[in-house]
């Protein structure tokens, strides 16, 4: 089926793939467009009146400030909820018995919806940074943590072996068996940490905070300002896809990598 | 009959103490703050109070609406992910190119915070179930589509040469071969599936709403009913542990069985 579909596009110039994911956004566009014809530009603002509405924001001065404050709370979260995660998952990974006792309290704490938490985050943390922050790596946190615990744990007990044969020392044995091992799963960890930290501290914002994009929100969704909405929303969504694009270009760098190395290894 | 009194520490059984005493020692704590004042009472509730409280709200009847609102929702939602989504899935593993295609945007859609589109739901359907089930949906169907895809690609090659040795038809090999062989991801797919449309129904409710369990607990804060809200956070924690729990199993023992096999 798929060399009938290659066959059709065989000319040099053309990349059937390549042409497909650019007409996605396009498609995206054009179907956005098309519903706010059909509801009406009130009820749903279309791409040119968003754009409009977000280059107006930048001049009021409502974006800038707020997309800061949501950024730094975003840097801040990620950075904790990677070296958390990071820190728990080697130490779950590594030691058995503390991975037996403690894994179902990971899975089972990680299942658990954290937004009707947030209202204990506010009464250890109060209304300000710190709670969106705290709320966001704690979203963060457990991807990184269950997937590096799980990498390291995958490790074949031959590398092992052959580690312990070298007589290498912790920090060989770290340096040369297991970050090369879990690097490409870590980049999805940190994919997936960035995703979910943005998550959090958007639902922080949405329900109670003093700044940020996600209290513009709040407030458009209170006013019916539906100009505004698809602003914030619009925004949130180019950073949410640039951040994890990047993420996901470094992974697939890496497979490839990892691919090639894997391939030689095996010969 | 037996020798010794006390039955014989092993391995297992010093794991499941562990974890009985870190939990029981989690709860002791909590009573503890709470009861010796540590913790003003708006702030946390012991977990006595937590748990009297919410046989309080079932016996009364306070809360078996909002727990049939949002149990409704999510079975909504969640059947539409698992209708629409494996024939998704199975249309992306037909289609290669159409896979590779749209296999950037599918990472990208597990990475949006689809929740953000709440606000604009609630304004073009008003204040009522459809946007929060067509959140739900939308964070729970694309895990359903991915995994499903992922699990017809992993279909070992030896499995469909028996299939075409034996001459099946399309529906039979789908039904006999790829279904079955595929059928532990796709169990992990929908596990994460019922799992995200639970976070999403409650989250929205928690947002912005007028019924159902994630409200209630935003209720309760704003009116400073601490002792309601931590009830209701016990009951939301207490199902969404147990589904998880259960799930578990189930995949566990799926992916066991299929590797038996």
């Amino acid at each position: 089926m798929a060399t009938q579909e290659q066959s059709v596009f065989d000319v040099e110039w053309f990349d059937p793939i390549m042409a497909g994911r650019i007409a996605v956004p396009i498609g995206v566009l054009v179907a956005w467009e098309l519903l706010s014809i059909w509801l009406g530009s009130a009820l749903l603002p279309g791409p040119e009146d968003t754009l409009a509405v977000i280059q107006q924001g930048i001049g009021a001065g409502w974006i800038v400030g707020n997309l800061q404050n949501t950024m730094i709370t975003l840097a801040v979260g990620f950075l904790i909820s990677v070296a958390g995660g990071l820190a728990l998952g080697m130490v779950l990974g590594f030691v058995q018995s503390a991975f037996d006792v403690f894994e179902i309290y990971v899975l089972s704490t990680y299942s658990v919806p954290k937004i009707v938490l947030y209202p204990i985050f506010l009464f250890i943390f109060q209304l300000g940074m710190d709670t969106k922050i705290a709320f966001g790596a704690a979203h963060g946190l457990f991807p990184m943590l269950i997937i590096t615990m799980g990498a390291i744990r995958e490790i074949d007990e031959i590398y092992k072996k052959v580690a312990r044969s070298l007589q290498m020392g912790r920090w060989q044995l770290f340096r040369h068996i297991v970050f090369p091992f879990i690097l490409v799963q870590l980049v999805v960890a940190l994919r997936l940490a960035f995703s979910l930290t943005f998550l959090g501290v958007i639902l922080a914002e949405l329900f109670a905070s003093k700044s940020g994009l996600g209290l513009i929100l709040q407030h458009a969704m209170a006013n019916f300002n539906t100009g505004r909405i698809m602003a914030v929303v619009t925004i949130l969504m180019v950073i949410a896809i640039i951040g994890n694009l990047f993420f996901y270009a470094a992974q697939r760098v890496l497979e490839r990598r990892w691919n090639m190395t894997a391939n030689t290894g095996g010969i | 009959m037996s020798v010794r009194a006390i039955p014989e520490l092993t391995y297992q059984r010093k794991v499941r103490l562990s974890q009985l005493g870190l939990l029981l020692t989690i709860v002791l704590l909590l009573e503890y703050v709470t009861r010796s004042g540590m913790v003003s009472y708006i702030t946390l509730t012991s977990p006595t109070a937590m748990v009297s409280t919410l046989i309080e709200l079932v016996r009364s009847g306070a809360i078996i609406d909002d727990f049939i609102q949002s149990a409704t929702a999510v079975g909504i939602a969640f059947a539409a992910s698992v209708g629409s989504g494996i024939p998704m899935g199975w249309l992306l593993w037909r289609r290669q190119l159409l896979h590779k295609i749209l296999d950037p945007y599918l990472v990208a859609w597990y990475a949006l915070p689809i929740f953000a589109f709440y606000p604009m739901l609630i304004a073009i359907f008003g204040l009522n179930r459809t946007p929060i089930i067509l959140i739900s949906y939308g964070i729970s169907v694309i895990v359903i589509v991915v995994n499903t895809a992922n699990g017809f690609s992993n279909v070992h090659e030896v499995y469909q040469k028996v299939g075409r040795s034996l001459d099946l038809s399309r529906w039979k090999a789908f039904l006999h071969v790829y279904f079955p062989a595929a059928a532990p991801y796709i169990f992990t797919g929908l596990k994460l599936g019922f799992i995200y449309a639970i976070v999403g129904v409650l989250a929205s409710e928690f947002i912005l709403a007028d019924a159902g369990l994630g409200y209630q607990v935003s209720y309760n804060y704003r009116n400073f009913a601490t002792n309601e809200m931590y009830a209701v956070i016990l009951l939301i924690v207490g199902i969404a542990i147990t589904v998880n729990l259960i799930l578990l199993r189930m995949e566990d023992h799926l992916y066991r069985r299929s590797v038996g096999n």
